[in-house]
């Protein structure tokens, strides 16, 4: 099954913004003394997925050349989840 | 539905805070890329600074009895107060790197060319108050690292004439106590330095929004491209206030995630006893010029010769559009330039490591001379390669045929080639027995006189046999 554009576009801004959202209630619960480090990583992953959220919405298309730099948000956000959740369990 | 609720919200904004008029110029296609950003990053990193800073000015305390101790519980006791040192100082790193970046990139796309020779001159003005940032900033922990690194640089300042020396360190050190001195870094990194960026960017953005920013160096040299969608242009809000949310969201993660992987951790406090047991050693923005320090022809008096160097430097670097006259932009038209650019950045590189690697130690002169002259040779001919490969339209086809060739014959013939490469080593030999004299004191007339007499007749024969260089024409 093959989206059409904007479709995709709702898709893709719809699970940016639960991802985000999801983060924002997490570091809004966070324990600031014990979780310090983890604060630190999952705030990163959090811009950097309010900056992919800025660019879904100021380009015009989302597929070709600007997939790419998506897909590669989305994997520079999840390497910083990752560092969260390891500097959260060391 | 979510893009209507999401223009609703823009125009309610545009509406309420009155962005109806764009005061700002719109921005064109072609800059909407972070190498035009670079400026703009530093700009960010500097926004970044001043938050962070003002955070950790609620609990510092710049007296030289509770300036560590305040910092020391910054970073152990304030929640995320280790956080916020670690981002303002990786943050000050980033707006250094990024003031080099943003310089280096507008020396190779020549933006400093007419009409904006002024804006140019501001920038690099900008440079030196950065750099005189990160100098003040470094003091403040007072560790040993910082106060030791801190009391050479205003040492160097004692080589300065001593009408304006004694005066600048007056202005900075104070009269030589080390509560006078914290106290005058404190003020100039908080108030003097950042009030002066701040005004220099202000002067800076009105010019910048009077000539706009600069095309692409082949647009400018041969036209705009006709009905190109890259001549779009974007009005600021929203477009590049987007862009610039995005682009620093992006850059203010990475500083995080770096400063949570490696923390700052502070060195011993500042003590004499502590500082006579430590070798002095800079942060790593002047490393390079404190390797230059260290080697055995700028020891004792020789310091001038360094300082001078450095200096001269630094006013071509600020004078350089009233120098490079030249029409062209494209870095490719610019062979002279390009090169020395590229000698920079090697030499700035390899003296920053070579810096890091070898904290204290004397460089003997053979080998400074062996290093820096090596580099140099290696840039100038790896470029004057590159420039040759261009012009006989090699690009993209390296074969090892080209490769030789262009390697083998920067000149017309091979004869001019080895009349070019006699005059260089006897120069060298000739220039190394000179440094050599003067680093260790012992000059002998007859020799010096034989050696400069040598020099010369070699420059000279080198400048007539540079008239068939032909990197700069199209031989074929």
């Amino acid at each position: 099954m093959k989206l059409d554009e904007g479709s995709l576009r709702f898709t893709v801004a719809t699970l940016l913004a639960t991802s985000a959202a999801a983060i924002a209630v997490y570091l809004w619960n966070i324990d600031l003394v014990n979780g310090q480090r983890v604060f630190g990583a999952m705030l990163g992953s959090e811009l950097v997925i309010f900056s992919m959220l800025v660019y879904v919405y100021s380009k015009p298309s989302i597929s070709g050349k600007q997939s790419t730099w998506l897909l590669l948000g989305c994997f520079v956000a999840a390497v910083f989840l990752l560092i969260s959740i390891q500097v959260g369990v060391s | 539905m979510s893009e209507n609720l999401g223009r609703r919200f823009v125009n309610w904004v545009k509406k309420v805070v009155g962005l109806q008029t764009n005061v700002l110029r719109p921005v064109p296609e072609y800059s909407m890329n972070p190498f035009y950003w670079l400026g703009a990053l530093a700009a960010i990193a500097f926004g970044l600074q001043a938050f962070t800073g003002l955070l950790m000015l609620i609990y510092y305390v710049p007296t030289t009895d509770q300036a560590y101790s305040s910092t020391q519980f910054i970073i152990q006791n304030v929640p995320l107060g280790w956080l916020i040192e670690t981002v303002h100082l990786y943050g000050a790193y980033a707006m250094i790197l990024l003031a080099f970046l943003h310089m280096f990139r507008g020396y190779f796309v020549s933006v400093q060319k007419h009409p904006r020779e002024l804006m140019w001159v501001i920038g690099m003005l900008m440079g030196l108050l950065v750099l005189g940032m990160g100098l003040t900033g470094y003091l403040l922990p007072w560790t040993v690292v910082s106060k030791s690194a801190s009391d050479v640089s205003i040492g160097m300042l004692s080589f300065l004439p001593a009408q304006i020396g004694n005066v600048l360190i007056f202005l900075i050190a104070g009269a030589g106590s080390s509560a006078a001195e914290l106290t005058r870094f404190f003020d100039l990194h908080i108030i003097v330095l950042p009030a002066g960026l701040l005004s220099l960017l202000g002067l800076k953005m009105y010019m910048f929004e009077s000539h706009g920013p600069s095309k692409p160096p082949k647009w400018e040299d041969s036209g705009t491209p006709q009905g190109s969608e890259r001549s779009k242009e974007y009005p600021w809000w929203p477009n590049v206030y987007l862009y610039f949310a995005m682009v620093g969201g992006v850059f203010i993660a990475f500083l995080l995630v770096a400063s949570v992987l490696f923390p700052i951790s502070l060195p011993p406090e500042f003590s004499p006893a502590a500082a006579s047991n430590f070798v002095p050693q800079p942060d790593w923005y002047f490393l390079w010029m404190y390797q230059m320090l260290k080697f055995a022809p700028f020891e004792g008096s020789g310091i001038y010769y360094a300082l001078g160097a450095v200096t001269v430097l630094a006013i071509m670097l600020v004078i350089l559009p009233f120098v490079d006259r030249g029409r062209t932009r494209s870095p490719w038209s610019r062979p002279l330039y390009v090169t020395i650019g590229l000698v920079m950045i090697a030499e700035l590189i390899a003296l920053t490591v070579w810096g890091y690697l070898t904290p204290g130690a004397l460089i003997p002169t053979v080998q400074a001379a062996g290093v820096t002259g090596g580099l140099f040779l290696v840039v100038v001919a790896v470029t004057a390669f590159a420039f040759r490969l261009r012009r006989k339209g090699f690009a993209g086809r390296f074969t090892v045929n080209t490769v030789v060739r262009a390697l083998g014959l920067p000149f017309r013939h091979a004869g001019i080639t080895g009349m070019f490469l006699i005059p260089l080593i006897v120069g060298s030999v000739a220039m190394e027995n000179m440094v050599g004299a003067l680093s260790s004191g012992q000059v002998d007339l007859t020799s010096a006189a034989v050696s400069s007499a040598v020099l010369f007749v070699c420059f000279y024969g080198m400048a007539r046999v540079m008239r068939h260089l032909t990197l700069n024409r199209d031989k074929t």
